[in-house]
């Protein structure tokens, strides 16, 4: 399987192939490659056309303040090292999918628009990221009352039908998703570093084989752990789920706490809060902004979707992304 | 966008051969042009001495001066050949190698690859296949590749009569590159099925061909079936060759016995094969290096090689190539046999052909591929965890660590594979895993009908040339007019006189070579013996000898036969002795002869010890016996269960006698007996040991 030639060209000027020195050389953000990719669009071009012939002429006219020409050159010419990356990457199971392309979460891609990631990066079953499902998230040092909530929703989950979204990290996030897991359930794990290794790992693979289980990253599968790339994670955690349960939070700091903050904002999915004795918890001050706590009686998750915000205020008709079919293509 | 045109590029061909008038072959133009102007891909087919480094030189300088990166070259070639580093350094191109044996000049390498200093980078397909060196050394530098030059493309292809698994990954590689990178790839040995695999597999690729005849070779076959007949002929008849050359070998241990030979008939001649290693340089890298310059230089006759030689090797005036054994393929031939009369007007091309030439092409085609059950044991294993390293494998897989890591590679070169490795250690991906027996079993028939071509060729009674032409879909095969069937009459004499075949046998006969004990024991494994895994100098044994290969010319069939008649002939007794008394010479002399005891077979070794024993005029004696049962040793794959396998299992027992002992065994294959018999001896007071067998039963291949 080689990736489109789409694809290729957006992995070259958004993926983060090694240390790169030099912060000019830095590749595009999502929206810096969303000003581009509308740009281009524009014109009638495709990603793919910046692989042919001179960058110059065919970005003439282009005029950015961060998205400067020598950057694109930069990037554009990381052809050797793409491919030496994605060898590796293949080899090890894992697959990529570019925004314009039909396997592309429709709910991310809806929600986040612009700042929809380029690239997704993932192993396991591909047909599970438009499943939907229930958010579950929660802080690394839950405790344990909350870690075996976590484990005891996600079978609950499993039981009704429904898959587990979570971050795939250790606490809260591993056993929400475990939990649904071990009883014959699906889930989606969204990782924020590391993916080569969590899709290698005892605890991930056999459910990977099995079609039970994928795991995607934005971000190139063998980074590190950082905490810029963890936060922009927690977004598509939420817009890749029909509704959100926070477990712990810590308030005023950490993921937790910013991802729901930032949903409620953007109001992708309902938030439901667990209710806590903890007298340190953010979860009331959740609550008091917006979240509503989670019932006691799990025997019928799908309340939880009911109250869903109505989706069609989400959308945005009239951007440039989202005007007509062909113009997927370049998303 | 146009970055140079024809008659800039020439004057740079100009600059670079060193002339003003010189001109493009055909061909070189186009491709140069495809290359910089459309930032092409091209497979390029033409013979030897064509001139594409030429091509890819010429086409380095164009895209440095127009502000593209740097030029990676993947070559088997351990360093580029003189010519082309003179014609690079004309076009004032920095061409640099990284390669094991210049380690310590790779940080300093990277950073002036960074810096924009190095033009050209050669690295070898096995480089590329390393995922270490990939991710630390290859990936920081490789960010700006403005082309990419693979040298014997044909190796992609799994038709390809020497596909490498190396290159099934360089072919990954260059699938997943976006079209910006242009690439060049370049073979002297292609047929038509073996193009369409290389563009299949690497996508969007020109071809280019030329006319792969040489005209200056002379071709004949000769039939001489046993070893010491060919021997004979090569210590009559080498040194009346035209200039300097290469005589081609099946395996690594002909590859050595026929250069000792040559060297014992005063014939100046080094043998080389990946591996190949020699007092007084520090690896295998730079001893071949070193041999290769010679020949280049013409300092030797001739070296004696595997098909590890060819590959790349670029001498103009190479005299003569000599097949001691028939290779597996016409198009392997063509390729070994090609490199010969480039750029001389007379060169000879001679291939015999052995009576154990199928014996040993027999096994390669079985060994080719790993069985089904090493891979399944192996990824049962690594579904267990979070990965093991190649010693936890050992200790968890009853397999060699050979077989590990043909495994491995195996399976590591799959487009999407089963394992991947991460840092030292191996993990299960979540791929699912069937091995392609329908796959292997084309592949294997494949090599068959090659190999059947071959014999073909051996009968042929038509030109020699036309065969080969005609096998590699040359563009219009002629009779060559020069070959022993064109002409009439032989181009070299096919006689050998009897008294050198007789001293040939006797040759065959005294090929023992050294038996080293070893040194480590796996750790852990002899909880009775409790032997540390660095086993104690006291322990150790003295550097010992083996008479013969399993079932091979010289000794080795006598041994077989004995083997299976269940008494070792006198022959052998007199051999072993001869050996001892002439040439092996022990020093300090041995004061007595034991044995390795078999519940097997309890007589066979012990009655030959006796015997030579008698023959040494030393007293035999019995003394290690083995006080517990345990599974065949050969059953035992790798170091640690050969060792657990062993432990407790001998003692000695009796009166120890003083003074060094000769230990004597009859097949070895793995010398963990050996090793642990012998420190089990010294332990209990012994003098040194020599250690003794009479066949070691790997192939040497
Ligand atoms: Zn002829």
């Amino acid at each position: 399987m080689t990736q489109s030639s789409q694809a290729q060209a957006m992995m070259l000027l958004t993926v983060s192939l090694g240390k790169s020195g030099n912060a000019d050389d830095r590749p595009l953000s999502a929206r810096e490659w969303s000003r581009l990719a509308a740009w281009l669009n524009e014109r009638g071009m495709e990603p793919s056309d910046l692989l042919k012939g001179g960058l110059k002429s065919t970005l003439s006219g282009w005029m950015d303040r961060s998205v400067t020409l020598s950057r694109l050159d930069h990037l554009i010419g990381r052809g050797g090292m793409l491919g030496l990356a994605i060898e590796r990457w293949r080899r090890a199971g894992i697959w990529v999918i570019a925004r314009p392309e039909p396997e592309y979460p429709e709910r991310v891609k809806r929600r986040l628009q612009q700042a929809s990631p380029p690239i997704l990066f993932g192993c396991g079953n591909k047909a599970l990221l438009d499943r939907g499902g229930l958010a579950v998230v929660g802080s690394r040092n839950a405790s344990r009352e909350d870690l075996e909530f976590a484990e005891n929703f996600g079978s609950a989950a499993a039981q009704q039908g429904f898959s587990i979204v979570s971050g795939g990290a250790r606490g809260v996030d591993e056993r929400a998703m475990l939990g649904a897991l071990g009883n014959d359930g699906t889930a989606i794990g969204v990782l924020a570093d590391s993916l080569l290794r969590a899709g290698t790992s005892e605890r991930f693979r056999k459910h990977l084989l099995a079609g039970d289980l994928v795991l995607v990253t934005p971000f190139n599968p063998e980074a590190g752990f950082n905490v810029g790339n963890a936060m922009s994670r927690n977004r598509c955690i939420y817009c890749l789920a029909e509704t959100a349960i926070v477990i712990s939070s810590t308030p005023d700091r950490g993921g937790t706490w910013n991802g729901a903050l930032e949903d409620l904002k953007a109001a992708w999915v309902p938030l439901w809060v667990k209710r806590t004795e903890n007298e340190s918890s953010g979860n009331p001050e959740l609550v008091r902004r917006g979240g509503r706590w989670l019932p006691d009686d799990l025997s019928s998750l799908m309340c939880l979707m009911n109250a869903s915000t109505d989706e069609s205020d989400v959308d945005q008709p009239g951007l440039p992304l989202f005007e007509a079919p062909q113009r997927d293509a370049v998303r | 966008m146009t970055l140079a045109s024809r008659s800039v590029a020439r004057n740079l061909l100009q600059v670079a051969l060193d002339d003003q008038a010189a001109d493009f072959r055909q061909g070189q133009w186009e491709a140069i042009n495809a290359l910089v102007n459309r930032r092409g891909r091209l497979l390029v087919v033409q013979r030897t001495g064509w001139g594409k480094s030429s091509v890819y030189f010429i086409a380095t300088r164009i895209l440095r001066d127009g502000g593209r990166g740097p030029t990676l070259i993947v070559s088997p070639l351990l360093a580029l050949m003189r010519n082309q580093i003179q014609a690079a350094g004309r076009l004032g191109i920095r061409a640099e190698t990284i390669n094991s044996t210049n380690r310590q000049d790779w940080p300093s390498l990277q950073q002036d690859v960074r810096r924009g200093k190095v033009d050209a980078l050669l690295i070898s397909p096995e480089r590329l296949a390393n995922d270490e060196f990939v991710e630390n050394v290859l990936m920081p530098i490789s960010d700006g590749i403005g082309l990419l030059v693979v040298d014997e493309a044909h190796c992609i292809s799994d038709w390809g009569h020497d596909f490498r698994p190396d290159y099934r990954r360089l072919a990954n590689v260059i699938r997943h590159m976006p079209e910006n990178v242009p690439i060049l790839g370049t073979t002297a040995t292609a047929n038509n099925r073996v193009i369409e695999d290389v563009r299949t597999q690497l996508g969007r690729v020109g071809v280019q061909r030329g006319v792969l005849m040489r005209e200056s070779l002379a071709l004949q076959n000769l039939e001489l079936p046993s070893q010491s007949a060919r021997l004979a002929w090569l210590a009559e008849h080498v040194e009346a060759l035209p200039g300097t050359g290469i005589v081609y070998t099946l395996t690594r241990r002909d590859a050595d016995q026929v250069a000792r030979w040559l060297q014992a008939r005063g014939i100046s001649a080094s043998p080389y094969y990946s591996d190949a290693r020699s007092e007084g340089f520090e690896d295998s890298d730079s001893y071949r290096r070193h041999v290769e310059e010679q020949l280049l230089q013409n300092e030797i006759k001739a070296l004696v090689a595997t098909s590890a030689l060819g590959m790349g090797y670029d001498k103009p005036d190479l005299g003569f190539v000599i097949h001691y054994q028939a290779p597996g393929s016409i198009v392997a031939y063509y390729q070994q046999v090609g490199r010969a009369g480039r750029a001389i007007s007379h060169a000879v091309g001679i291939m015999m052909s052995g009576h154990e030439d199928e014996r040993i092409h027999e096994y390669f085609r079985r060994t080719a591929f790993p069985e089904e059950e090493w891979v399944q044991d192996i990824l049962t294993r690594l579904g267990k965890g979070d990965g093991l390293t190649i010693r936890q494998l050992e200790g968890a897989v009853n397999l060699r660590s050979g077989q590990i890591q043909q495994v491995l590679k195996h399976l590591s070169v799959e487009s999407v594979s089963p394992v991947i490795k991460s840092g030292s250690t191996w993990r299960r991906t979540p791929v699912p895993y069937q091995m392609d027996r329908a796959k292997i079993q084309r592949l294997t028939n494949q090599r068959e009908s090659e190999w059947n071509e071959v014999q073909e060729y051996v009968g042929e009674s038509g030109c020699l040339m036309k065969f080969l032409a005609e096998a590699l879909d040359d563009i219009d095969p002629q009779p060559c007019g020069k070959c022993a069937s064109c002409t009439g009459r032989p181009v070299v004499d096919a006689s050998y006189s009897r008294e050198t075949a007789t001293d040939a046998a006797r040759f065959l006969g005294r090929s023992e070579f050294p038996l080293e004990c070893k040194k480590q024991v796996a750790s852990g494994a002899f909880t009775k013996y409790d032997f540390t895994a660095n086993l104690r100098e006291a322990y150790r044994a003295n550097t010992g000898r083996v008479l013969s290969r399993w079932g091979d010319a010289g000794w080795g069939s006598l041994v077989a036969e004995g083997k299976h008649d269940g008494r070792f002939r006198d022959e052998l007794v007199d051999a072993a002795a001869d050996m001892l008394n002439h040439r092996w010479i022990p020093s300090p002399w041995p004061n007595w002869v034991t044995c390795v005891p078999s519940t097997r077979h309890p007589n066979l070794v012990a009655d030959y010890s006796r015997r030579l024993a008698e023959a040494l005029e030393l007293p035999f004696e019995p003394i290690v016996t083995k006080i517990k049962e345990n599974e065949p040793q050969k059953l035992q794959q790798n170091r640690y269960h050969q060792c657990r396998n062993l432990d407790g299992v001998f003692a000695i027992s009796g009166q120890l006698p003083a003074g060094p002992v000769l230990l004597v065994d009859d097949v070895i294959d793995s010398r963990w007996t050996m090793t642990i018999v012998a420190a089990l001896l010294r332990r209990a007071g012994s003098g040194p040991v020599w250690p003794f067998a009479l066949a070691t039963a790997s192939i040497g291949a």
